[in-house]
């Protein structure tokens, strides 16, 4: 018997009419490994792209379990100043303590003010400065390194910077060449920032460019989320060990809800993006099912459509 | 439309079922001793009220009184009140600048037209934020927009490399002070496998970072000994003082090294208007700042035209001395409720109902004459303004006198007259008119103690804010005053240097009560500063302004320690013990406080957009207490009852029952504080009150001694006539046990009694910071280049 509720997908048109999601443009659902669903409003069909917004910090993750299988990056604990001359000039004590892990976790310390619907005030300044590494360095430290979760954006552009000085480029370089091409994701070029030093796709304050790089397709979200369910194996081939896969889909130290830039249920694991989107991957039903919305000025989410997806008796 | 505003039966507090008539558009002053019911008639009646009728009629809030306080009033408009007791309490970022809104138009007026440095110019525009610390769009990252941080130096911290981990703070970590750290570095080492017995200079160079900064795991010490030292001395800070902590001389305070100070970030910094940044604007005294933006070319410019209009405003009404940068908190409650007047004579509005609490403190006499000019400005717009006032020449200016009393508290609350100034010195029964008519006179000093020259305590190189290298005397001893126009570097001169000099040099026996932000109270280091004759001081007392206490629950009882006592013996009845009572059931803080109010006495309902309804509790009747706790009586009188005694009536309860609390309750009279209640909580405390209170803590003590420097501001403020000349006896009476007494003061009738004046000017700001004259007030008066001695 499947484990999705084909009732409710039967009228989700309505659902979505009821609720006024009228931002929606993609629901797909996977279940098996095979498409048991796809409805598409506003003009989308499938080959329609949507920015990824904040779900691109998961592919990051992956991107880092890569580098990790391959040697590119030695130990998840190491310290960052190994890679980041800026913090590697004491400028806060705290600096040397932070490692990869950190990163991952959204724990480094740096304080970190999000704003109303996440926009992020302090990018505003980072942005205009004249690097964006030496900025976030001089950013206060306000908790000892892993023992705070604070989500956050310095992390991750942190570790893109990381994971671009290890391959001697840019995060794009690895995430296109052993994640895209194996499962066969066309993705535009990940955004080229910081004097063309890192990879960073969420733009200032969520305005996003109209042809900005991280824009997918439905279904190509859907394949982050298969890869995951597969245990890092896609089409007969490995492309992230299953250790990371289930390291990072573990509970952190400093918080229970979220893994290395997944966030944590109980009913399984989720990447978020500003805006409503989702890829929500459910091991125990074997079910990925993927919504994109159009991005507004306030976010909003739509994680009851995915949870009613899940059959409840 | 009514030609007077009629109160009738006024009854609230003290007040005696009084009626009195406030004339419309006219200078009303409502005068009477501490305590007589001045503000229980104009705040607690007549602006409650005011302020009640005009929210239900605009809708925006509506309010249960659950006592009618009077009668009826008739010829309400809208009410505006600045009391000096609510304005004390402010967020301690806000600043003059935040407050007047003209920081947030100076940051528009830089986004709009500053100059920008080329390499730092992106192309792309500037915002307002950007000039703003208190947004994540403009602070500083480094210091989040304080402008300080904390520092360790490691030189100094491990400045002899020989000494053992358990010893790096001396003592051997064992004994007395420094045991807490013994116990820490025991368990430190026990988890990294070192012993504390090791020198710093054995350790390898892995462990000595770790022990430095941290990565070991060690729960108590996560991030190493640099940050443990930050977070004990800023922990040990807001402690009692002399905490071993608070003392490590390797912590330093100091100004953020990415932003200099400012709190601003890089754009900010790289931005500027006439060859100045926002910060350095800021910074500037509020006339030069004037001179500055009329200079620019920017001038005509409709955002600059208004800002010009509010500076010029503050200079008028005496605050030209006050940068924008200034924070609220150190302002003066005089300063602050000319701040809020500013602000209303730009708003222009007339029909307004205005109620000031001596507007006049802390203006030197030259100036009180201008703001009296602005006042009647006020009301020739056509609004009505009603004065709390001891001030004589604010009096004279009156068009209308109202004066209660005779005395204070339950002698109190009648209205002793209503009328012209003229029928008012004619008045009989009241304290305050022999004083105006002339046929009271204070005291003035016929002879003054003689100095003597082994005892001086001089401080030389005083560079402070405005002052300009100053180097004075100060005769021990004697009863100084400190006088000068505003701004003219009074306080710079005491409260910034020599209070911090002496605090440096006599090291724990500086007693400051300290206020709420301890952040504001950074140990400033002047080297520059010499000071000597120092050891002829035992002790010094700093009696200022602040609220006493740090609780709302706080009140004169429990801080001048008088309820320990009562809670003592109320849980030494044999009710009390009966019923298995200990001194915690009578205390709203402790075992005894109401379940539902948690000892409040008040709930407080939300009613939506942000604002409450403030209501008895219903379970303790508006006490705080438990009803068990209040059924305890010892002599017919309960807890409470206690604790709504005046002072003066505690006196006589007190009088056979405990001697140390009847002596605390004498010299609280003494200082004009028999009208309070026992339990009169911190917020109604207005700052005059609780410097006296802090007074009579320190007179009150058995054995107070002698050679103590006492150091007064502005003592007189809230105070009557009757009531200053009580406090010119008070001070003479230390002096005459041997003490010295500084004090800043207007008051001409002050500065007559003290036997050694130093006047500093001539003007405000810039214009000021030089000793003008110094001597005996005789001396002065002779003196052609003394401003006061005129006045004396």
């Amino acid at each position: 018997m499947s484990a999705v509720n084909h009732k409710f997908l039967s009228q989700l048109d309505d659902y979505i009419k009821v609720k006024r999601y009228r931002l929606v443009n993609a629901v797909v659902v996977y279940e098996n490994d095979a498409l048991v669903f796809e409805r598409f409003y506003n003009k989308f069909n499938e080959n329609s792209v949507n920015h990824l917004c904040s779900t691109w910090k998961s592919i990051l993750s992956i991107t880092l379990g890569i580098c990790l299988d391959k040697g590119i990056i030695k130990d998840i604990n190491e310290p960052i100043s190994h890679y980041l001359p800026q913090f590697a000039k004491n400028i806060e004590t705290r600096h040397r303590l932070i490692t990869i892990r950190h990163l991952l976790t959204m724990s480094s310390g740096i304080h970190f003010i999000g704003g109303v619907h996440y926009h992020c005030p302090m990018l505003t300044q980072m942005r205009r400065s004249q690097n964006w590494l030496a900025h976030i360095a001089d950013v206060q430290m306000t908790a000892m390194p892993g023992t705070n979760f604070v989500y956050k954006e310095w992390d991750v552009i942190l570790l893109s910077a990381i994971i671009g000085k290890a391959c001697g480029g840019l995060a794009w370089d690895i995430v296109l060449e052993y994640l895209y091409k194996p499962l066969g994701i066309t993705g535009e070029k990940w955004l080229v920032q910081n004097s063309g030093t890192l990879n960073y796709n969420t733009d200032v304050e969520n305005k996003m460019p109209e042809d900005g790089g991280d824009k997918m397709t439905a279904k190509n979200m859907a394949k982050i989320g298969r890869l995951m369910l597969n245990g890092g194996v896609w089409d007969g081939q490995r492309v992230v060990s299953e250790s990371y896969i289930n390291d990072s889909t573990a509970p952190s130290q400093a918080d229970r809800g979220y893994g290395y830039l997944w966030w944590l249920s109980n009913k399984g694991y989720h990447a978020r993006g500003f805006g409503g989107q989702e890829i929500n991957i459910y091991p125990d039903k074997n079910v990925v099912a993927v919504v994109q919305a159009t991005v507004t000025p306030s976010s909003k989410f739509y994680s009851d459509i995915c949870e009613n997806v899940i059959y409840v008796k | 439309m009514n030609t007077a505003i009629k109160i009738t039966g006024a009854r609230i507090h003290n007040l005696k079922n009084i009626d009195i008539e406030i004339p419309k558009g006219k200078l009303t002053v409502i005068t009477g001793v501490s305590g007589s019911g001045k503000s229980s008639l104009a705040f607690d009646t007549l602006y409650e009220e005011g302020k009640r009728r005009y929210l239900m009629f605009s809708n925006t809030q509506f309010m249960v009184d659950n006592v009618p306080t009077f009668e009826s009033i008739s010829g309400l408009s809208p009410t505006v009140a600045v009391e000096q007791r609510i304005t004390r309490q402010s967020n301690p970022r806000s600043t003059v600048g935040t407050r007047t809104k003209i920081s947030s138009m100076f940051a528009a007026l830089f986004a709009t037209y500053g100059s920008r440095a080329p390499e730092y110019d992106d192309g792309e525009p500037l915002s307002m934020e950007m000039f703003q610390k208190n947004s994540p769009k403009g602070m500083c990252v480094r210091c989040l927009g304080t402008g300080k941080i904390y520092i360790v130096d490691e030189d100094d911290l491990f400045h002899d490399k020989t000494r053992t981990l358990a010893n790096l703070f001396g003592n051997e970590g064992k004994e007395g002070k420094t045991a807490h750290w013994g116990v820490r570095i025991q368990q430190y080492c026990k988890h990294v496998g070192i012993s504390p017995q090791q020198t710093i200079e054995s350790l390898s160079e892995d462990e000595f970072n770790q022990f430095k900064y941290g990565g070991t795991g060690y729960r108590h010490m996560p991030d190493g000994v640099i940050y443990w030292v930050i977070n004990f001395y800023k922990w040990s800070k807001k402690r009692k003082h002399g905490y071993w902590g608070a003392q490590l001389t390797c912590v330093h305070h100091v100004d953020c090294p990415k932003c200099g100070g400012s709190g601003l970030g890089e754009q900010a910094a790289h931005t500027t208007i006439n060859g100045k940044t926002i910060t350095y604007l800021e910074s500037m005294y509020i006339t030069d700042l004037c001179e500055f933006l009329k200079e620019d070319k920017l001038h005509g410019t409709k955002l600059l035209e208004e800002i010009l209009l509010k500076l010029e405003c503050l200079v008028d009404v005496g605050l030209h001395h006050l940068a924008l940068s200034r924070p609220i908190p150190t302002l003066s409650g005089g300063e602050i409720q000319r701040l809020f007047l500013a602000s209303y004579i730009i708003a222009e509005m007339d029909s307004i109902i205005f109620i000031f609490d001596e507007p006049t403190i802390g203006l030197h006499e030259v100036e009180k004459q201008k703001l009296i000019d602005i006042v009647q400005n006020l009301i020739k717009r056509g609004n009505t303004v009603v004065a709390v006032e001891h001030d004589i020449n604010f009096m004279q200016a009156a068009d209308y006198i109202i004066d209660l009393g005779p005395r204070a508290g339950e002698y109190g609350g009648e209205r002793v007259f209503q009328g012209s100034f003229q029928d008012f010195i004619k008045t009989e029964n009241s304290l305050t008119a022999p004083y105006l008519s002339g046929k009271s006179l204070l005291p003035v000093k016929a002879s003054y103690k003689p100095i003597n020259k082994s005892k001086i305590l001089r401080l030389e190189n005083c560079t402070i804010h405005n002052l300009q290298n100053v180097s004075f005397d100060i005769p021990l001893g004697l009863l100084v005053g400190v006088a000068g126009v505003s701004g003219s570097g009074k306080s710079s001169l005491i409260t910034d240097t020599l209070v911090p000099k002496l605090k440096e040099v006599l090291n724990n026996i500086v007693i400051d009560e300290f206020g709420y932000d301890s952040e504001a109270e950074e140990t400033v280091i002047l080297p520059e500063v010499i000071i000597s004759g120092y050891e002829h001081i035992k002790k010094c007392l700093i009696i200022d302004q602040k609220p006493i206490g740090r609780t709302r629950t706080s009140c004169p009882a429990t801080y001048t320690k008088i309820f320990d006592k009562v809670r003592k013996m109320f849980a030494d009845s044999p009710e009390a013990i009966s019923q298995g009572f200990n001194a915690g059931m009578f205390s709203v803080n402790g075992d005894g406080n109401c379940p539902k109010c948690k000892g409040d006495g008040v709930i407080h309902y939300h009613v939506g957009f942000g604002n409450f309804i403030h209501v008895d509790c219903e379970n303790c009747y508006g006490t705080g207490y438990r009803p068990e706790s209040l059924t305890v009586v010892v002599d017919g009188k309960n807890i409470r009852d206690i604790l709504n005694m005046s002072i003066s009536t505690a006196m006589e309860y007190f009088k056979d029952k405990n001697k140390a609390s009847y002596r605390m309750l004498q010299t609280l009279d003494r200082v004009g504080l028999g009208y309070m209640s026992l339990g009169q909580k911190t917020p109604t405390i207005s700052g005059g009150e609780a410097q006296r209170i802090k007074l009579a803590k320190e007179l009150g003590k058995s054995g107070s001694g002698k050679d103590n420097v006492y150091i007064l501001d502005e003592p007189t403020t809230g105070l009557s006539f009757s009531d200053s000349e009580r406090l010119i006896q008070l001070m003479q009476e230390l002096v005459d046990n041997g003490n010295t007494v500084i004090v800043t003061e207007h008051d001409p009738a002050i500065l007559a009694n003290c036997d050694y004046i130093i006047e500093m000017g001539p003007g405000g700001g810039s214009d000021g910071g030089y000793v003008l004259a110094t001597g005996t007030p005789e001396k002065l008066k002779k003196n052609k280049k003394s401003i006061i001695g005129r006045f004396l």
